[in-house]
């Protein structure tokens, strides 16, 4: 520490003595030929510059040394330290620079990738607010169509950037689906440092992923329940739509890359009350989570199939939930409430079209579960029977503890009960009484003896 | 042929013979046994990377299920594992490196801080002779099939631990897997 501050303030050692006043304190100096006139009296004079009498300053014959001039009293070798630390303030800055503007060309490229699709598909894309569509844009067909048109070119309205590894997109306006939510998770290309010890640690251990890059969609359909999500409806609106009622059954089934299935059936409880079949139809590096082989049959269909062999091994999972990611533990977490999720990891050459099916896909599936996904009884009851079975053990787990405070009461009651008749006798009628206490509770322990016995 | 743990008993009986032979306080005797231990990680390290290489090249992607069996006097339930046999590989060739590293810390801490020479020696030997003798790289590296003992998942080698914590052999019959798979257990919060 010391030689940190010598170098950084012990500049000054070579040059001449700084004060040159004639303090007889100093021994070093007492010898040293006395320079005239010391500042003491000089600097005051030279202060005075605001009156009207100054004297010329050159005149007052300020000895010259090297103190006064900071070029000549530091030379640049003084501060390689400061060098050194700016050097590496440099680098650390354009890293991160060039690690955020990367990520943002990244996010960028998916989201122009995806734009179309989306705008294709959903009334609002992005936090740009909604443009009210004009009637001739009505008339002249697909209002999607004109809008992919004119807001494609600002990419930062779509794309919301919540830290420099995270982007997220939120679309709304379609039949069937509420909105959907879409977070890209990118490498922290800004800290190599942390990317570094984020793979190490993976190596180590199995609670750390590696970090990927990867898309995260959630979908939530309306579920038939238009009427409490969608504000300001006209009255009537909702009777007028009843033949296209948008609910269908509740089940969970997901299309799995092999690679994460172990990690999600233990990340998600959802996915943990479905078995896993390998499907003939599908890539051997898939397999299907399905709470009954009906439902796969109906859902694994030759398109869906093509897009999942399209996108390869960056599909991470595609999964239709009614159920939630963690394990319920109360009553009010058994509610069903429909999602889709979808995950795939990005590629590193940033080329979306084989990717861009699987997206397809699954914004539309909403429309064939609607459409076509109300099974027959036999197969609902085997779905009904899992989620029938938590609940009930909730509710088990519910009356057990409703029941224990029900008795914890009871005893508060009777223990007041006792204090109040302890109160109002007198002494010795409070001896008697503990005294039959006593032997009351004796008797019950013996009781119980002889009966274990 | 002879269980791996009797052969290592009489190697490490041998070589605390030998090791007292050895003049380990000469210290080129002593920057031999050295390199000697580090060769014998060299080698280990290349054995599990080839083989890791194999084991990515072949990337059997063939469903494996088991239920892996609580241990005893736990109350948990037996818990399913859905995987592949390429994952399943995989990760066991982590744990591999794991111990891999685990033991040579040791061996740092054993021989730079304590100074301890001895340990070297013997150290040397044995984890190379398992390194070998493990399953992956029977199976992998020695192309045997995977029957038998090296059916996945494979049984902890029976041994004087194991059979105190009483790890019961992960279960692989269909009913046991099909009871287990629906029970829901994912998405717990105390994990």
């Amino acid at each position: 520490m010391a030689a940190i501050f010598n170098s950084l303030f012990g500049g000054s050692k070579p040059s001449a003595s700084p004060v040159p006043a004639g303090d007889s304190d100093f021994a070093d100096f007492a010898g040293a030929p006395d320079p005239s006139p010391t500042p003491a009296i000089s600097i005051p004079t030279v202060a005075s510059f605001t009156g009207a009498g100054a004297l010329p300053t050159g005149s007052s014959a300020i000895p010259y040394t090297k103190w006064y001039n900071v070029h000549e009293r530091y030379s640049l070798s003084d501060f390689k330290q400061e060098g050194v630390i700016l050097g590496i303030l440099l680098v650390i800055i354009a890293i991160h620079l060039y690690g955020t503007s990367s990520n943002r060309k990244r996010a960028k490229a998916w989201i122009t990738a995806h734009a179309t699709t989306l705008q294709d598909e959903f009334a609002l894309v992005g936090f740009g607010g909604r443009k009210v569509p004009t009637e001739d844009e009505i008339a002249s067909g697909g209002l999607a169509k004109t809008l992919a048109t004119d807001s494609l070119q600002l990419p930062v309205d779509l794309l919301k950037e919540k830290s420099p590894q995270e982007f997220s997109t939120y679309a709304t306006g379609r039949l069937n689906v509420a909105f959907l939510d879409v977070n890209l998770t990118l490498l922290k290309r800004y800290s190599p440092l942390t990317l570094a010890f984020e793979y190490g640690a993976s190596l180590f251990f199995d609670s750390m992923p590696a970090p990927v890059e990867r898309v995260e969609a959630i979908l939530y359909p309306f579920d038939g329940r238009e009427a409490l999500t969608v504000p300001g409806q006209l009255p009537g609106a909702h009777e007028l739509r009843k033949d296209t009622k948008s609910s269908y059954d509740g089940f969970v089934w997901a299309i799995v890359n092999k690679e994460t299935m172990k990690q999600l059936r233990g990340e998600r409880y959802d996915v943990s009350i479905t078995s896993t079949k390998d499907h003939p139809k599908l890539p051997n590096w898939a397999t299907v989570m399905s709470e009954s082989s009906e439902i796969t049959e109906f859902l694994l269909t030759p398109e869906l199939i093509k897009a999942v062999e399209s996108a390869g091994e960056l599909l991470d999972h595609i999964i239709i939930t009614d159920q939630p990611i963690d394990q319920p533990s109360k009553l009010d977490e058994t509610i069903p409430k429909k999602r889709i999720y979808l995950s795939m990891r990005l590629p590193s050459s940033g080329d979306y079209t084989t990717l861009l099916p699987v997206f397809q896909y699954f914004i539309r599936l909403t429309d064939t579960l609607v459409q076509s996904a109300h099974f027959r009884p036999e197969v609902l009851r085997k779905v009904r029977t899992t989620r029938d079975d938590t609940i009930r053990k909730l509710q088990k787990a519910d009356d057990e503890e409703k029941a224990e405070e029900i008795k914890l009461e009871r005893e508060k009651v009777k223990k007041q009960k006792r204090d109040a008749e302890l109160k109002g006798l007198n002494a010795k009628a409070q001896k008697k009484y503990l005294e039959k206490e006593k032997e009351k509770e004796m008797k019950r322990a013996q009781k119980k003896q002889s009966q274990r016995g | 042929m002879v269980s791996p743990q009797i052969t290592n008993l009489v190697i490490i009986l041998g070589m605390m013979q030998v090791s007292k032979k050895i003049p380990l306080d000469d210290p080129n005797t002593l920057n031999l046994v050295r390199a000697g231990y580090l060769l014998s990680n060299l080698i280990i390290i290349a054995v599990y990377a080839y083989t890791h290489l194999i084991i990515n090249k072949k990337k059997d992607m063939t469903t494996l299920k088991y239920v892996e069996q609580p241990q005893m006097g736990s109350t948990e339930e037996p818990k399913p594992i859905t995987t592949t046999v390429h994952k399943y590989d995989v990760d066991q060739m982590k744990s591999l490196y794991k111990s891999q590293l685990m033991g040579i810390g040791m061996m740092g801490v054993m021989h730079l801080y304590f100074k301890y020479t001895n340990p070297l020696l013997i150290q040397s030997i044995i984890p190379l002779k398992s390194a070998f003798e493990g399953n992956e790289v029977k199976i992998h590296l020695f192309g045997k099939a995977a029957v038998g003992e090296l059916r996945r998942p494979f049984k902890a080698a029976a041994g004087f631990m194991s059979a105190l914590q009483g790890g019961a052999a992960p279960a692989q019959d269909k009913k046991s897997i099909e009871a287990a798979e629906k029970a829901g257990r994912g998405g717990s919060k105390e994990e």
